[in-house]
């Protein structure tokens, strides 16, 4: 990004409380622009971050979109973003070009502009052919298909996806997420992808938030989160003897587990294992580092941040019992 | 994969006001409403009684005109252009049609909404809920206006057609104006609350057959009770009662005694409550709606 240009979305400090449920804890990052996964479990925060960013809620701290504050240009920009909902959601008896021309005229397109863009955008999306068709005869793959078209239909910065391919077939799902994927660059746009189905999100983004209990624990590129606390792991598997492999092992004090007819060591010296093996007399089939995976470092973000959240609350309660005392 | 979007342009155009976008959702619902068959005929059959009460009053006009008018009231009978009102709301023709009309082009409007999630496409945009209410309420209210204004104003027509003299026309004017003051009202009443009541459910016949019964049951059971108290005041929940109430005021008809009518501005305050219910009841089911769902 350089370094004049506006980010997509900055937030400092913001919080959102419902009732006495603290549902955004603080949040203080900034996103250039580009393709963003916002990842986290159920609860995490990330639908109310959504309806911070759009304007549909009130908040404290501060919080940019486009350089605009939701709270005074909510209009502004959801002219200007896009959102593809993760529930089904039409209009009784349209057709695709309708509904899709109706989405255009209520972002603030005119009625002519909406329309010609509507045959445009269900061509783009693979829907040309069926577009006079009602949806409510449209399958799961097409549904989805035109959920996407009224979210681009105007033209919008920032597309904002929440479950895209839900219920989709893996065909479907490989189509789709091509589609999306190729969006910043045919479009224009900036996309972000709010999935629970990682390797979506692996697949179509380039950066990542991840959020959990109201708090952002990561936001940085993929790449690095993969890397965030990973030890290096290696993956091996012998002929036969396996197990006599993982006692030696452990018993030079590694921590080994077994994932089918693999090995793992968490941060295994390779030179080791051929002594072993050697020593042991077996055949090695295979012996490589242990690709990080996206899901590994979701779940160890997420533990971590629960071990830190347990520990605070167990050293406020030695706190308040030593006061008492 | 294919090239599909080769002659792609980002639109740099000005966009329309987001004040104005109600006028979108006002079109589209007039658009949907009007593909029903029931409400094109519904505004078809709605020139009838227009048609009848045209043809009736012509002759009426014809016949008392060779009468004195000293003599018409010493026999208490009223000037033809009594029915217009007699026709627009007496007679149960037009707000029949006018009930019929609400139910098929209210009381589906927002149920519809509720069944295909509409409302993540609504308020995802810049459209606020009473943009949306607005949207909604005007085409049913606009439909149902159409069918009450019609029949009185084409017969109104009529009476300022056979005016006697330049006076005549002036004083027989003012039946359209009467005309457009109680249509506004009818339109309000019936539609208000035929759009509120299908925020409810979203199974659009439980509304439709919901309206029904919230419209024909006080009126009967209203007629049979009031029959038997010989009270107008059983008659305080059915809205054709309180229209001819109110009606009967703004047009200046004189009731013959003995007929039970309720006084008009209990009647108007009925209706008034029941309208103001109805906005409330819309907008409280429409203020929880979720745009995004966690």
């Amino acid at each position: 990004m350089p370094a004049d240009a506006t980010p997509l979305f900055e937030l400092d400090n913001v919080h959102k409380h419902y009732g006495r449920y603290h549902a955004l804890k603080g949040l203080t990052f900034s996103v250039p622009g580009g393709t963003f996964g916002l990842l986290g479990p159920n609860g995490a925060g990330k639908s109310t971050l959504i309806k911070t960013l759009l304007g549909l809620l009130p908040f404290e701290g501060e919080a940019r979109v486009f350089g605009l504050d939701p709270r005074h240009n909510a209009s502004e920009i959801r002219d200007r973003v896009g959102y593809m909902p993760e529930r089904d959601n039409y209009i009784a008896g349209m057709n695709a070009v309708e509904y899709c021309a109706y989405a255009g005229e209520l972002s603030g397109l005119p009625p002519a502009e909406a329309l010609s863009r509507a045959h445009q955008i269900l061509e783009f999306v693979g829907l040309g052919d069926k577009r006079y068709q009602k949806i409510d005869g449209y399958s799961t793959g097409m549904k989805q298909r035109v959920k996407l078209a009224q979210a681009l239909v105007h033209d919008p910065e920032l597309l904002l996806l929440d479950e895209p391919t839900n219920g989709l077939d893996p065909a479907g799902r490989d189509e789709l997420l091509a589609l999306i994927h190729s969006l910043p660059e045919r479009r224009g746009c900036a996309i972000l992808l709010s999935s629970h189905v990682l390797p979506d999100v692996e697949y179509v983004c380039e950066r990542a938030i991840l959020m959990h209990q109201g708090e952002v624990h990561f936001a940085g590129t993929i790449a690095d989160l993969k890397q965030k606390d990973a030890v290096p792991t290696l993956e091996v598997r012998v002929k036969d003897g396996g197990d006599r492999l993982k006692a030696a092992l452990e018993a030079k004090g590694a921590t080994v587990t077994e994932d089918g007819a693999h090995l793992l060591i968490r941060g295994g010296d390779p030179e080791l294992v051929f002594e072993l093996a050697e020593s042991l007399k077996l055949q090695i089939r295979h012996l490589a580092p242990r690709e990080l995976s996206l899901e590994a470092a979701f779940i160890r973000v997420v533990e971590a941040a629960d071990k830190k959240n347990a520990d605070g609350k167990e050293k406020a309660a030695v706190e308040k019992k030593g006061a008492a005392a | 994969m294919s090239i599909r979007d080769q002659g792609y342009q980002r639109y740099t155009g000005t966009r329309t006001a987001a004040a104005a976008r109600w006028t979108v959702v006002l079109r589209a619902t007039l658009r949907q409403t009007l593909r029903q068959p029931w409400v094109v005929a519904i505004l078809i059959i709605s020139i009838f009684p227009a048609l009848i009460g045209g043809v009736v009053m012509y002759f009426a006009a014809k016949v008392y005109a060779q009468v004195p008018a000293e003599q018409l009231a010493q026999m208490g009978v009223q000037d033809p252009g009594s029915y217009v009102f007699l026709f627009q709301v007496r007679w149960y023709g037009t707000p029949i049609l006018c009930f019929l009309m609400a139910m098929f082009a209210g009381a589906g409007t927002v149920a519809d909404d509720i069944r295909m999630n509409a409302f993540q496409f609504y308020f995802a945009r810049p459209l606020s809920r009473e943009q949306y209410y607005l949207g909604k309420l005007l085409p049913a209210i606009l439909l149902v206006f159409f069918v009450a204004f019609l029949p009185p104003f084409l017969l109104a027509a009529v009476r300022i057609a056979i005016a006697k003299d330049g006076g005549d026309v002036l004083r027989q004017s003012l039946l359209v104006i009467r005309a457009l003051g109680l249509a506004t009202l009818e339109a309000i009443a019936m539609a208000v609350p035929a759009v509120a009541m299908s925020s409810i459910s979203s199974r659009k016949g439980l509304v439709q057959g919901g309206y029904a019964a919230l419209f024909m049951l006080p009126w009967v059971m209203g007629a049979i009770v009031g029959a038997i108290l010989r009270s107008p005041w059983p008659n305080i929940a059915a809205l054709p009662a309180l229209l001819e109430a109110v009606g009967g005021e703004m047009y200046g008809y004189k009731f013959e005694a003995g007929e039970r009518v309720l006084p008009w501005l209990p009647s108007l305050i009925v209706i008034v409550l029941v309208c103001s219910a109805s906005a409330v009841l819309l907008r409280r089911r429409l203020a929880s709606v979720e745009v995004v769902q966690g």
